[in-house]
């Protein structure tokens, strides 16, 4: 059953392969990139888990003029604009793996959620247990429509932060050598991974 | 796409010339007029008598003339803006509507009216409202002859329904407040013209003061305002401000005597008006507008300018009740409103709001055909099959569009 207070948008369109949500951005809102989120599907028996991969905060003619409008006119096209007009603001998932019974599966969706389905956040214990493997680090990384080194890296930061501070670092370390296992034929691709994912714990 | 573009081609070139040349006869009576203007200024009372006598002469001549004092502005001159010191509630109404079509699948027309209420400066955000109404009903279609209405009257329809929803916003708004909707409030609509309709003429009239008297009653200082106004009832006033009252006929004041035809007040308020400037009070003198002074709705206007830029002025006329007129700080109050809402979208000035309203209201082609499909459907389910006209099945064959072989 979701809980209402991690329902994050719901469902606009979608295929096994990913969706995309509709949510209402507000600046102290939990929707990242590289957040993992399910939805239910095939009447509730699936749940499927997808990573944030995209987040769209579109404008058009009316927005274009207000960005040059005078900081001291904007106090309500401000709110109005973010409140009524740019909703929905769009978020796309790249479906990464789904949960039916108590098996968790990593890949493409059986069935993807319906129209208007509620998107939910993943606690942190959710995406403790959902990353505890990787095959859905290499769906990630062979997925040429996503930007699959952005989205890996900020999935295994978050993944981690996840954890208990004394686990992070390993975490990392762990992932560091999973990604090398995964393309150790590409070593500068290699490099620059683990660069970014090295600062935090420097 | 049938339109022969190469057979326009010297149409076009026509079309271009005979503007520059009507420029440049405009420039010409631009001058004759912002003279005659300034003459008429000095001489306010005579003026004010020569429209006092067309009315006693029965002469028929619509045009504005200034109100008496304490309301008698400098016709000549701009009114600066005043500040906005306070928070305001401004209120602003748009419609449109899908008239009756007897080619479509079920006779109906749909007026949608779209408002947004803010408060100024309060970082709020705005309220927004949408109120679609869908008419189907035979005697809402029909006249008393059995006839489809005309178009014309859908549009009287859609902007009572305007005004209603700006006083039922008004109604629990907290003060002061301002109420625009787009377009003038002296209305020409309401005077139904289809058969027998003196006495749906009657009810209208009714309908339509009565709105008025509730926002009158909220305290809300309600305005029509008009984008490129195509009026000339200064420029009317200038041209009888040179006669003298015995050369005051019919003759003298038709269309084809006025020196001045063709010059717009906007053309007039252009020259005039600095940035954020307002031009004098002004009242049209009109049959209608007798109507509207029976009912204590007088209409006056002015018009504004809502650019910041010298050169390039950005005119609106701005229409109010009387009662709007004659309150010094509800005219001051509205003034400040719109220009500090035309510079939120300095690019095109406009009031934002108004534009907001606007797309609020707006009913595009494929929510109609949504909506025609809804119907389709809700008739389909009580077993009624209802499709377009053959002619409108047809016209939508021979416009939809082509299509490419693929493989």
């Amino acid at each position: 059953m979701d809980n209402p207070q991690h329902i994050v948008g719901r469902l606009l369109r979608a295929s096994n392969r990913g969706f995309t949500f509709g949510c209402r951005l507000t600046e102290s809102d939990s929707v990242l990139f590289g957040s993992l989120v399910h939805a239910q599907a095939q009447a509730g028996q699936t749940q499927v888990y997808g990573l944030v991969y995209d987040i769209q905060v579109t404008d058009d003619g009316l927005v274009r003029q207000l960005s040059v409008a005078d900081e001291s006119l904007l106090s309500e096209p401000r709110p109005d604009e973010r409140h009524h007009r740019a909703a929905p603001n769009e978020v796309s998932v790249l479906t990464v793996g789904y949960l039916r019974g108590d098996v968790l599966r990593y890949g493409p969706a059986p069935q993807p959620p319906l129209s208007l389905d509620a998107i939910t956040m993943c606690t942190p214990e959710d995406v403790r247990q959902f990353a505890a493997r990787w095959e859905w680090l290499k769906l990630v990384l062979d997925t040429p429509q996503v930007p699959a080194d952005d989205l890996s890296v900020a999935a295994l930061l978050l993944s981690a932060e996840a954890r208990p501070a004394e686990e992070q670092r390993p975490y990392l370390v762990r992932a560091g050598r999973e990604l090398a296992r995964l393309i150790a034929g590409d070593t500068l691709r290699l490099e620059a991974l683990l660069k970014r994912l090295r600062p935090n714990y420097e | 796409m049938t339109l022969e573009f190469n057979k326009l081609d010297a149409q076009l070139s026509a079309l271009g010339q005979s503007v520059a040349d009507e420029t440049a006869r405009r420039e010409e009576k631009l001058g004759r007029a912002l003279e005659w203007l300034r003459q008429a200024a000095q001489e306010s009372q005579a003026l004010c008598g020569k429209v006092l006598a067309t009315r006693e002469m029965e002469l028929d001549w619509r045009g504005a003339y200034p109100p008496q004092p304490p309301y008698t502005d400098p016709l000549d001159e701009g009114i600066d803006c005043p500040g906005l010191s306070e928070q305001v509630t401004l209120i602003a109404a748009d419609g449109s509507q899908i008239h009756v079509d007897q080619h479509a699948a079920a006779l109906y027309y749909l007026i949608n009216v779209g408002a947004i209420a803010l408060r100024t400066g309060s970082g709020q955000t705005p309220h927004v409202l949408t109120r679609p109404e869908l008419h189907y009903a035979y005697d809402e279609l029909h006249d008393e002859m059995g006839n489809l209405i005309p178009p014309s009257i859908v549009d009287a329809r859609r902007e009572q329904a305007e005004l209603s929803l700006l006083a039922d916003l008004a109604q629990d708004a907290q003060p002061p407040i301002v109420a625009l909707r787009d377009g003038p409030i002296l209305l020409w609509g309401y005077l139904e013209t289809t058969p027998g309709a003196q006495r749906r003429q009657q009810e209208n009239v009714e309908a339509y003061m009565q709105t008025l008297g509730r926002l009158r009653q909220c305290g809300a200082a309600v305005a029509g305002y008009v984008d490129r106004s195509l009026r000339f009832d200064v420029s009317k006033m200038v041209t009888l401000s040179r006669l003298e009252l015995d050369q005051l006929k019919r003759e003298t004041l038709s269309p084809a005597n006025d020196s001045l035809s063709g010059l717009l007040d906007e053309h007039i308020f252009a020259a005039l008006l600095g940035p954020a400037q307002r031009s004098a009070r002004f009242i049209i003198q009109s049959h209608v507008n007798k109507t509207y002074a029976q009912y204590e709705h007088e209409v006056w206007f002015f018009y504004v300018n809502l650019s910041r830029q010298p050169d390039r002025p950005a005119l609106a006329r701005v229409e109010v009740p009387a009662w709007v007129a004659r309150d010094e700080a509800a005219l001051d109050r509205l003034h400040a409103v719109l220009v500090q809402q035309a510079q939120i979208l300095e690019g095109s000035p406009y009031p934002y709001a108004l534009a907001r309203a606007d797309e609020l209201a707006v009913v595009g082609t494929e929510e109609k055909e949504h909506l025609e499909t809804l119907m389709a459907q809700e008739m389909a389910q009580r077993g009624r099959l209802s499709l377009p006209s053959r002619k409108a099945r047809a016209k939508e064959h021979a416009r939809g569009g082509r299509r490419k072989h693929k493989l």
